[in-house]
């Protein structure tokens, strides 16, 4: 630990000069292309992350930047707005400051963004010359404590505060989540990876170690380094070291954010019993998990929304609901929470898993297809009939809430068909289809909005009892979009509501451009590949 | 892309699913409507004429309702092979089916034509075949005017025999020239008139009645030269649904020549009463009220 009493040369806070432009540039992303393995939580993080730059670290939205599943030029534009922004403001005498974070996948030297790569000498390179007073660049990836060994750049082993600096720092400032021969982890229990959490929860407050309501630059180091690699200490990837590197001039802290100005969140009174409090969101994601010690208060900065409180004891849980109101500082207090098994966990953990990685869900279905057409016993062609089928879904196929699915349904019904403005003939209707779609869910929480494309084939038949009469087909290919809601009523199982509009094209005694609409209700089971 | 996407739906868009097929269908005669619908089977063991003896004349009229169905599956059976497949080629107004090769005459193309006339008002049928690469010439043909709905209605058709000999070289040399039918299917009874044409102007007609109550009547005249009392006989018979009937018949050729006769039978086809002529004067036998009609049938003409 006295290894981590890290150097940086100053401490009074960079504010204290005066108003400082704050930019920030925010990228998350998931897939880092061919030979990765998409992640699960970085745009997650990178959101988490410009959320609380937006609110409390003095960023204003017009100048934060925020790329997720983004290419390398994206980046690079909006480094090259930024640099341009910030150009103007020192033009006109203002301090400026520049905050980068990429959450994501780091190979072989280069950022890896979707099918994209930057060289991270590259991005060095420009970050370094970047006409910014101060630059913070922080990499959640794989082995990206390989960026701080290289030239130009002094490893800080130790940081020490000097509480009486007055000139502010310049020049940029490097952290990465791991050395450069670690991998960077997630956690499915935080929902996000280790350092980005601890980072987040460091900045909402719980990294104040001097409790004068500002996180800076070396807190929040300090408080990421520590729990970063106290929680992977006993993972089966091996601990995770995160890295510090400088090269600066002046000395001067850099207050990162500032958790008292919105006068709202949650406060954790000195009273409060010491030990680990997770705040956790309504999706089940821990939004931040704070240190409790014994007789310190600890304010913890959250946007307005609801929570739960969870406390993690020997053999039970103590969990409580709050709500913060905008401009609201809650109290926290035992009293607000009750005991509970370790099934009622609000944290989904390994749930979270199948929802964001590739997993097969299988449905039996029944609706009701409404074709948009006279009905048949007024001269109309296709008639409106009741389904029934399986759906086969690999969900997450394509990337974090990218599915695509297989259907097939059968449908049938028995009417009367008006020929010739004044004959009904009796038929007997059947149809088979089989369809492809594609889909996007937005898999938070216990209800899943998704819409898609779907590509059907509908081959339907029909015969009349009329044995003058030939049995007649019709086969077709179907375009169409879908919307629906999915509501989990359990871990594995959920109750689907769909919709499906489509475009039938007839083309035998006239060309007639028709639709259809489906409703149909699916009962789902989802299981890990 | 759109055109693409567009080309692509049109072009898998297939299959026979037409409503307007199905009209075209009904504007043809159906056999299963016009048949004469007589159960049993024929007395062939049936020789003299007494109560109690099998009916000769029912079986006489059962052969000739066999006949008679007999006849009309040769005309319509061509129909049936198009009832099973959709149209080759839709037009506005008409369907065609073919040219098919024709299975049973090689070297032969069949084709089946429908047009519909008159905004539907009309509707007129061809089967028509040709020599490989010839020209076509009409089998048979006819025209409909549904009345009440498309499948009530009134229409004629005809089967060309001359030209199934000279072209197609099968059928009896001695068999009817042409046969021409008129029914009506807008009525009750269904009435369906035959006649057969042999040379220039030998017609010979015959007339069935089927009523929704599933009693009916047949109307026809037998040919027999080699029967010189009665070389040629007017039959007029009606049956009802459990096919006890009566035949009033009237001699237009022989010895007899003007006599008329009245016989009647059972449900078992047993005679019940009859009266006539006979070698030995009139006779009747059995009685009257056991017939099931009272008064000679009268048959219905198509309007």
């Amino acid at each position: 630990m006295k290894a981590l009493a890290l150097t940086l040369l100053v401490a009074t806070s960079a504010l204290a000069e005066g108003p400082t432009r704050r930019f920030a540039i925010i990228v998350g992303n998931d897939s880092g292309g061919e030979g990765t393995r998409d992640l699960l939580y970085a745009r997650d993080d990178a959101k988490k992350l410009s959320d609380i730059l937006l609110r409390l670290g003095g960023v204003k939205k017009e100048d934060a930047f925020l790329l997720l599943d983004d290419s390398a030029g994206s980046l690079l534009e909006s480094l090259g707005e930024v640099e341009k922004r910030a150009t103007a403001a020192r033009a006109r005498g203002d301090r400026t400051a520049l905050f980068f974070y990429y959450s994501g996948h780091a190979k072989d030297g280069a950022l890896r963004m979707g099918g994209t790569q930057l060289p991270l000498e590259q991005l060095k390179a420009r970050l370094a010359q970047a006409p910014a007073d101060f630059r913070l660049a922080v990499f959640d990836a794989c082995r990206s404590g390989s960026i701080t060994r290289t030239k130009g750049m002094r490893r800080a082993p130790a940081f020490e505060v000097e509480a009486d600096a007055q000139r502010a720092a310049k020049g940029l400032v490097i952290l990465t989540s791991s050395a450069s021969d670690e991998d960077s982890q997630e956690s499915d229990s935080i929902g996000g990876s280790y350092f980005s959490h601890h980072l987040a929860s460091g900045l909402l407050g719980d990294a104040d170690k001097s409790g004068d309501g500002r996180v800076s630059l070396s807190e929040a180091y300090a408080y990421a380094y520590e729990r970063t690699v106290a929680d992977t200490a006993d993972s089966a990837a091996g601990p995770q070291h995160p890295t510090f590197s400088f090269d600066l001039a002046g000395n001067g802290d850099l207050v990162l954010t500032d958790v008292i100005v919105r006068k709202e969140g949650v406060l954790l009174p000195a009273a409060a019993p010491a030990g680990a409090w997770f705040l956790v969101d309504m999706r089940g994601f821990v939004v931040a998990e704070i240190a409790k010690q014994d007789g310190v208060e600890r304010l913890v900065a959250l946007a307005p929304g609801r929570y739960w409180v969870k406390r993690r004891l020997a053999d039970h849980l103590r969990i409580g609901e709050i709500s913060v109101a905008a401009g609201e500082v809650r109290v926290l207090s035992d009293r607000d929470m009750h005991s509970a098994d370790f099934s009622d966990d609000p944290v989904k953990g390994a749930y979270q898993t199948m929802t964001y990685t590739r997993h097969i869900g299988l449905g039996v279905t029944g609706g009701y297809n409404i074709v948009f057409d006279k009905p048949l016993e007024a001269g109309g062609y296709f008639p409106s009939a009741p389904t029934f089928g399986l759906d086969f879904m690999v969900h997450n196929a394509f990337g974090r809430g990218w599915s695509f699915g297989i259907d097939g349904a059968f449908g049938f019904t028995n009417g009367h068909l008006l020929i010739g403005g004044a004959d009904q003939i009796a038929y007997k209707y059947s149809a088979l289809v089989l369809g492809l779609s594609g889909i996007c869910e937005w898999p938070e929480g216990w209800w899943v909005p998704f819409v898609g494309v779907r590509l059907a084939i509908n081959i339907l038949n029909r015969e009349f009892p009329d044995s003058n009469l030939p049995a007649q087909g019709y086969q077709t290919f179907v375009p169409g979009v879908v919307l629906g809601m999915k509501i989990r009523i359990g871990k594995r199982w959920s109750f689907v509501a769909r919709g499906r509009l489509n475009y039938l094209l007839y083309n035998v005694d006239h060309t007639r451009s028709l639709g259809s609409a489906e409703l149909t209700g699916l009962i789902n089971y989802e299981f890990g590949l | 892309m759109r055109i693409a996407i567009a080309a692509l739906l049109v072009l898998t868009a297939c299959g026979s699913w037409s409503n307007e097929d199905l009209e075209y269908l009904y504007a043809l005669p159906q056999k299963d409507t016009l048949k004469s619908k007589l159960d049993g089977t024929g007395n062939t063991a049936s020789q003299g004429l007494s109560v109690g003896d099998p009916s000769k004349t029912y079986d006489d009229l059962k052969k000739t309702s066999d006949d008679f169905n007999a006849f009309l599956d040769l005309v319509l059976n061509g129909l049936d092979a198009i009832r099973q497949f959709p149209p080759t080629t839709r037009q506005e107004d008409a369907r065609i089916w073919g040219p098919y090769p024709d299975d049973k005459h090689k070297g032969f193309d069949v084709q089946v034509e429908i047009h519909r006339e008159q905004a539907g008002a009309q509707y007129s049928w061809a089967i028509k075949m040709r020599p490989r690469n010839g020209e076509f010439f009409t089998l048979a043909g006819g025209t409909y005017k549904p009345t009440k709905s498309l499948r009530e209605g009134q229409g004629t058709f005809f089967l060309d025999g001359k030209a199934d000999r000279d072209n197609l070289h099968e059928g009896d040399p001695n068999g009817a020239d042409r046969a021409d039918f008129r029914y009506s299917t807008d009525t009750d009874p269904v009435i369906v008139e035959l006649d057969l044409t042999y040379g220039a102007a030998v017609t010979v007609g015959l007339a069935f009645n089927g009523h929704s109550d599933k009693s009916a009547a047949l109307a026809w005249v037998a040919v027999n030269p080699a029967n010189t009392d009665a070389s040629k006989v007017s039959y007029a018979a009606g049956w009802t649904a459990t096919t006890a009937g009566r035949a009033d018949l009237v001699v237009l050729e022989g010895k007899y020549a003007t006599a008329t006769g009245i016989e009647c039978w059972d449900q078992g086809h047993i005679v019940v009463y009859a009266k006539g002529y006979s070698d030995a004067g009139p006779f009747e036998i059995g009685n009257a009220a056991d017939c099931a009609y009272a008064a000679p049938v009268e048959l219905k003409a198509v309007p």
